[in-house]
């Protein structure tokens, strides 16, 4: 089936995901609109390499497509296809643990460099101006607080798609992001690092 | 070289992929939503059971016998009860926090709303006698449920103390009846005063009954009828062989 791509493009997230209830096409290009945000949210959160990012992508689009029917539309579908990812990183990240663990110092690096080039997505004036520092701060925090700053201030997600993504109140999510920004200046003062 | 979304596409295409049925996840959910009902129901009853058995204790026994307010209320409290209450608390409130919308809360909200739909519940399931019911069933199907819900049996069978514990098995007229206790002993129990209300006597009533016991009989002050299978059970171990059946229906 051949669809327009103006057409497409007048639709919303939401009603592709229900048009592709009845053809696989429309979800074709609900994929092609989130694959490189989600593979840059993938690395942000789980400091996997290229190959470990694209296979957790493909599970998150087969997962999505599969249980498609699931869609609570009172949510945002960014809300619920980013949920899919985080658990899929976090069921990644567990079969990882399983296995004897890689050296992924290059990784890392890897990870950084990227992080450092997609600050300017961030508001925060402040965050702009020290990339470098901000990467080697968020690398030290636990994966918790890293996951929460990384989808306020990278991905740009308010407190209620935070809460739909993690499946917390919202209530938490605010101390979450409060805690996170504790840890935050203090894993910087450790360093020596003004912020 | 295909993207990921192409790639994916070709798979869902060359697999013929769908997505599974809507009502897979309605009945999940409904499941979820069945099972934190039936959790909140059982809690309830629970719940009813422990108003039952705090209504039917006695707590000023210990006016009657050497034992602090304190330590009564400490080994009659229904613990067992308690501990299921807590549990099927949790277990609902961690049902609830799987349904579809139930991570928005926090738990101690979720926490508090089961305990406060026990508490409702339960109170209407007191009323309509449910508690006592739930009580009087495992009693009867569970030998050690009385061992551990009605540990201080033995308090009542104290007539020098003035507690007695038995079954009518005459009645004299309206001030006096006869009380075989749990020692098979017949005591002729007159009422202390005029002004002391009693509840309907007939013979085979069983009843835990406060006075003080005199020369020639036992003169009540106070009259409750039994109302925990337990208690009621404690007299048919004490009449082997349907020995207080014949005594129960012994004519006048």
């Amino acid at each position: 089936m051949r669809i327009n791509n103006d057409y497409l493009r007048q639709k919303t997230d939401e009603e592709l995901a229900t048009l592709s209830l009845r053809e696989e096409d429309f979800y074709l290009c609900l994929m092609q609109r989130y694959e490189a945000k989600l593979k840059r949210y993938i690395h942000r959160i789980s400091q996997s390499n290229e190959q470990d990012a694209e296979d957790i992508l493909q599970d998150v689009f087969l997962k999505a497509y599969l249980n498609l029917n699931n869609f609570d539309p009172s949510l945002k579908f960014s809300s619920w296809i980013y949920r899919i990812t985080h658990n899929e990183v976090i069921s990644a990240f567990r079969r990882q643990k399983a296995r004897p663990q890689a050296d992924n110092l290059s990784d890392n690096d890897e990870l950084l460099s990227r992080l450092a080039s997609d600050l300017d997505l961030n508001k925060e004036i402040h965050w702009k101006e020290k990339t470098g520092e901000i990467k080697r701060v968020l690398s030290r925090l636990d994966g918790k607080y890293r996951e929460v700053l990384v989808l306020k201030f990278l991905e740009d997600k308010n407190y209620t798609e935070i809460s739909d993504i993690l499946k917390k109140p919202m209530g938490t999510v605010a101390t979450l992001i409060s805690r996170a920004k504790k840890k935050f200046k203090e894993e910087a003062q450790k360093l020596n690092l003004d912020f | 070289m295909d993207n990921i979304s192409e790639k994916i596409f070709k798979e869902i295409k060359k697999k013929h992929l769908e997505p599974k049925p809507r009502w897979q996840f309605l009945l999940k959910d409904s499941l979820l939503w069945l099972g934190f009902g039936v959790l909140v129901v059982i809690g309830s009853l629970a719940f009813s059971v422990v108003v039952f058995m705090l209504a039917d204790n006695d707590w000023d026994l210990y006016l009657y016998v050497d034992r602090s307010f304190w330590n009564l209320l400490l080994v009659n409290l229904p613990y067992i009860w308690l501990v299921c209450l807590g549990l099927f608390w949790l277990l609902s409130s961690y049902n609830f926090r799987h349904t579809e919308g139930g991570y928005r809360y926090r738990s101690w909200i979720i926490f508090s709303g089961s305990v406060a739909a026990s508490f409702a519940l339960g109170a209407v399931f007191f009323y309509a006698g449910l508690g006592q019911k739930v009580d009087d069933i495992l009693a009867r199907s569970i030998p050690q449920y009385c061992d551990l819900t009605f540990p201080e049996r033995h308090l009542w069978q104290q007539p020098n103390k003035g507690l007695l514990l038995g079954q009518i098995i005459e009645m004299k007229n309206s001030d006096s009846f006869v009380l075989r206790d749990s020692d098979n002993v017949s005591w002729p129990v007159q009422r202390a005063s005029q002004s002391l209300d009693l509840p309907p006597l007939r013979p085979g009533l069983r009843l835990k009954i406060r006075g003080n016991k005199q020369a020639d009989r036992f003169i009540v002050q106070r009259v409750r009828i039994l109302q925990r299978a337990c208690q009621r059970m404690m007299m048919e171990e004490e009449c082997p062989q349907g020995a207080c059946h014949e005594v129960m229906t012994l004519p006048n």
